[in-house]
This record gives structure tokens, C-alpha cells and sequence, in this order.
């Protein structure tokens, strides 16, 4: 079109390599012959674990603040956790672009239903339900949100937990945890519950900053600065950033640690 | 919906009045009389349901409809518009709950609703429905009781009546209406508001009456409807 603009005829370019097209990579080609790419299935900065436990008379959901660029720990002030209204907080692991587009359009839903103005506010279930339909139709079109979302919420005296991932599935538990959390937190959670069923709200920001602490001795894309959002009868509370005493003095005698 | 006209048939006069939802309202207002009241404990939705001829199979058509569990409608005006916009309203909870996993409430239901009839007035090739609904429900401990009308506006009413003889229900309404009635003395009043302008005699076959309260919505059965005329009498 801009050959026109400028008088000539024809192709601009002939008998050679098609524009940008000089080298073949592998992994795909670097000219738009197939258009925009449109379906993304490449996670780029990322969120390592979201935990999530339930204690008597609310909920409390941690992650940490790093967005990782691969094994560069890129970007180390992000938060994780949103308040979603005053009943319900969403903390999303994995593609941070996904997590926060997703932000903006909950956000946005939030305010649209302040709008019809009949004092109607969404449930932390109503929330879960909606989002495991977003997610699991986005998967179905083969365009999904690359995330793992824990939702925690208290509503009519009850608190709630709930997980969705990239795939649509969707569960209730009175422990959560994403990623390299599901296999180093999730055994130290669910031992403490069983030993306390009903914990204060003390001991379970307590237990989350141990399992916080043991991910970042472990967890390769992990960083030692977290949030908490804990939610009960009285709202949501999103405290600030905290960070826990590591010890690493014990590091020289494991091997391979220099 | 038509795609044949892209303009709306609902077009301002020189005055600044949309004509044809005039003419729909007259439509209602044309229409059976229906009657609801919000009583403390719940809400009363009355029609009169009378046939032209005796040959009619009075118990095959229904007039007071459930849309949820928890919420029911009636209306005055055009049946068929009626029919319509039940199945749009049943629809729209029902994807509501796929959504959200719980029951929508009513305000929102309403809201929705009102919505569709709204765009049925500024739509090509459409006309505005011919009906006035009157939305009962129950959600939050609460009773509910809304108005929509054929422009799409919808009002929450403590208690009124609409088609024919309206003005003179709402007259009686507002005499008989108090804040503490409860759902048993609703019913009676509705029934009494029916008969102010009812010509021949009130049988269990020619009004229906549907209760919405902490237990749901359900519609009357000839027999409970009988019992309550009697009482009357």
C-alpha cells in the first residue's frame, strides 16, 4: 500500500527473501506470513506459588513479589494479591501480562455492578464461578490466561478458599498451594490443620511466613519479600510487604552450594 | 427480531413523547386486571384470568409464572408478548447461575429484564412488548416486588394493581395498604382489590394468585385459591 502512496507499480521488492525473512530459526519463523500471532502460549514474566489456608473466622492468601524473566529475577516489587470487593482476594501465580488483565477486567466488573446501584456485591463463590468460566472457555478457544488463581473470601459467617488454573480446573479447599508450593508447602499446611483445625488468624500468618520461608531456601524462582491479604467478617486487609529471617549458615554444608 | 428495517419504529414526536410505548401502555392498560402487594413476610402476585367462552380449558394457561426457584411474575396486557419475555427471563437466570453457581436476585433479574424490553424500543423494525410485569420475589430475607414497564423503566412498589380499572385498585390500595400486613392479610386484600373491579362471580378457575416468601415462589392450586374465596364471601 505504501509503494502506491509513492507512485510505483508492482511489487516493491522481487525475487528475494520475503521481508524480515533472512534467517530461519528454529521454533517458528520470524516473518508475519501467518499473520499476527493470535493465540499466545508462551508465558513470559512469571509468579512462582500462591498459598492459601482457611482459619477460624476468615481466610489468608500469600505470595511473594517477584515476576520472574525466566531465571532472571526480573521485576521484585510486583504484588500478586488484588482485593477484589470487600468479601473476596485474588492472588494469580503464573503469566503476571495475564494476571494483570485480568485485574483490570475485575476490577472493571466490580465497578459496573457498584453501577446498577441495588446494593448487590458478589460473593466470593459467585467470583470463583465466574472466573472458572472465563478460564476454562479461554482454554477451550485455545487462548488461555496462563495462570493459577487461588480466590479466598468470608461471606455468611463462612470462609471460602478456591483454586483455578490455565486448564479451568477448579476446586474448594481449606488449603492452597500453587506451583513449587504444592509440593514443599502443601505437606506443611495441611500437617498443621491437622493438628489445629481451627487456627487463629496469628498462627496462620505465622504458618504461611514458615512455608514462605522454606520456598525461598528451595524454590529457584522464589524471593524473599511477600504479601498477605487476610480476609474476615470485619473486610480485607492487605498487609504490607514483609520479608522472613532466612538463615543460610547451614548453606556450606550442603553440597554443591558454593 | 427483524434485520429487514435498521431504523427503530419508535420514533419521537414534536411533542418529546414516544409514541408507541404510549400505545403500549394503553395496551396494558386494555388489559386483565392483576393486583400485588408486599407484605412484611412476603408478596402476593393476583390476576384475573377470565375466558371468553366456557369451552376454554381454564387450568392449560397459566398467567402468574415462576422464573426461579425464589422469584414469579405476572402481568397485564398481551399474552403472547407475556410468553415471550417469561422465556427471556428464565433464560437470563439460568445463565446467571451457570455464571455465578447461586441465584440471581431480584433486583438484578429486573434489571435485566427491563433491559431487554428497553431494547425492543430502540431497536430496528421492533415494536415495544405490550405488557406490564409485575416481578415478585424473595432473596436476602427480604420480599421484593417490582413494576416493568413496556418502555423499560421498572419501579419498586410497596403494593399497586394495573389494566384495567388500575386507578381505582391503587385507590383501594392505598386505603387498605400498611406496613405490618402480613402475606395472609395481603392475599385477602389482593383478592378484594380484584373483585372492585370484577364483573360476575370470583371462582377458583377465572384468578390466579402466586405467594413468594422465605420458602420460594410457588403459584396456588385451585383448591387453595377456592379456600381463600371463601373466606371472602
Amino acid at each position: 500500500m505504501a509503494a502506491e502512496q509513492f507512485g510505483f507499480s508492482g511489487e516493491l521488492w522481487g525475487n528475494g527473501p520475503t521481508p524480515g525473512g533472512f534467517y530461519s530459526t528454529p521454533g517458528g519463523t520470524t516473518t508475519p506470513q501467518h499473520g499476527p500471532t493470535k493465540h499466545t502460549l508462551h508465558p513470559m514474566t512469571m509468579g512462582t506459588s500462591v498459598l492459601g489456608v482457611k482459619f477460624d473466622g476468615g481466610v489468608v492468601v500469600a505470595a511473594d513479589m517477584l515476576g520472574s524473566y525466566g531465571s532472571l529475577a526480573r521485576y521484585r516489587n510486583i504484588s500478586r494479591v488484588m482485593k477484589v470487593n470487600n468479601t473476596t482476594v485474588l492472588a494469580g501465580a503464573g503469566d503476571y501480562a495475564d494476571y494483570q488483565f485480568l485485574k483490570e477486567v475485575l476490577d472493571q466488573k466490580i465497578i459496573d455492578d457498584e453501577l446498577l446501584g441495588d446494593g448487590h456485591s458478589f460473593s466470593p463463590k459467585a467470583i470463583f464461578s465466574w472466573l472458572t468460566r472465563v478460564m476454562y472457555n479461554r482454554r477451550t478457544r485455545f487462548n488461555p490466561l496462563w495462570n493459577q488463581m487461588v480466590i479466598g473470601g468470608f461471606h455468611a459467617g463462612k470462609p471460602f478458599l478456591g483454586y483455578v488454573d490455565k486448564i479451568g480446573v477448579a476446586y474448594e479447599a481449606p488449603t492452597i498451594a500453587t506451583g513449587m508450593g504444592a509440593y514443599m508447602a502443601q505437606p506443611l499446611l495441611r500437617d498443621a490443620l491437622e493438628k489445629k483445625p481451627n487456627m487463629s488468624q496469628s498462627e496462620a500468618l505465622a504458618l504461611l511466613e514458615k512455608c514462605l520461608k522454606v520456598l525461598f531456601y528451595r524454590d529457584a524462582r522464589s524471593f524473599n519479600k511477600f504479601e498477605f491479604a487476610i480476609v474476615t467478617e470485619a473486610g480485607v486487609e492487605i498487609l504490607q510487604p514483609r520479608s522472613a529471617e532466612a538463615n543460610w549458615s547451614i548453606a556450606h554444608l550442603i553440597k554443591g552450594y558454593e | 427480531m427483524s434485520e429487514r428495517y435498521s431504523f427503530s419504529l419508535t420514533t419521537f414526536s414534536p411533542s418529546g413523547k414516544l409514541v408507541q410505548i404510549e400505545y403500549a401502555l394503553a395496551a396494558v392498560a386494555a388489559g386483565a386486571p392483576s393486583v400485588s402487594i408486599k407484605a412484611s413476610n412476603g408478596v402476593v402476585l393476583a390476576t384475573e384470568k377470565k375466558q371468553k367462552s366456557v369451552l376454554y380449558d381454564e387450568q392449560s394457561v397459566h398467567k402468574v409464572e415462576m422464573i426461579t426457584k425464589n422469584i414469579g411474575m405476572v402481568y397485564s396486557g398481551m399474552g403472547p408478548d407475556y410468553r415471550l419475555l417469561v422465556r427471556h427471563a428464565r433464560r437470563i437466570a439460568q445463565n446467571y447461575f451457570l455464571t455465578y453457581q447461586e441465584q440471581i436476585p431480584t433486583t438484578q433479574l429486573v434489571q435485566k429484564v427491563a433491559y431487554v424490553m428497553q431494547e425492543y424500543t430502540q431497536s430496528g423494525g421492533v415494536r415495544p412488548f405490550g405488557v406490564s410485569l409485575l416481578v415478585a420475589g424473595w432473596d436476602e430475607d427480604r420480599p421484593y416486588l417490582f413494576q416493568c414497564d413496556p418502555s423499560g423503566a421498572y419501579f419498586a412498589w410497596k403494593a399497586t394493581a394495573m389494566g384495567k380499572n388500575f386507578i381505582n385498585g391503587k385507590t383501594f390500595l392505598e386505603k387498605r395498604y400498611n406496613e405490618d400486613l402480613e402475606l395472609e392479610d395481603a392475599v385477602h386484600t389482593a383478592i378484594l382489590t380484584l373483585k372492585e373491579s370484577f364483573e360476575g362471580q370470583m371462582t377458583e378457575d377465572n384468578i390466579e394468585i402466586g405467594l413468594c416468601n422465605e420458602s420460594g415462589f410457588r403459584r396456588l392450586s385451585p383448591s387453595e385459591v377456592k379456600d381463600y374465596l371463601a373466606s371472602i364471601a
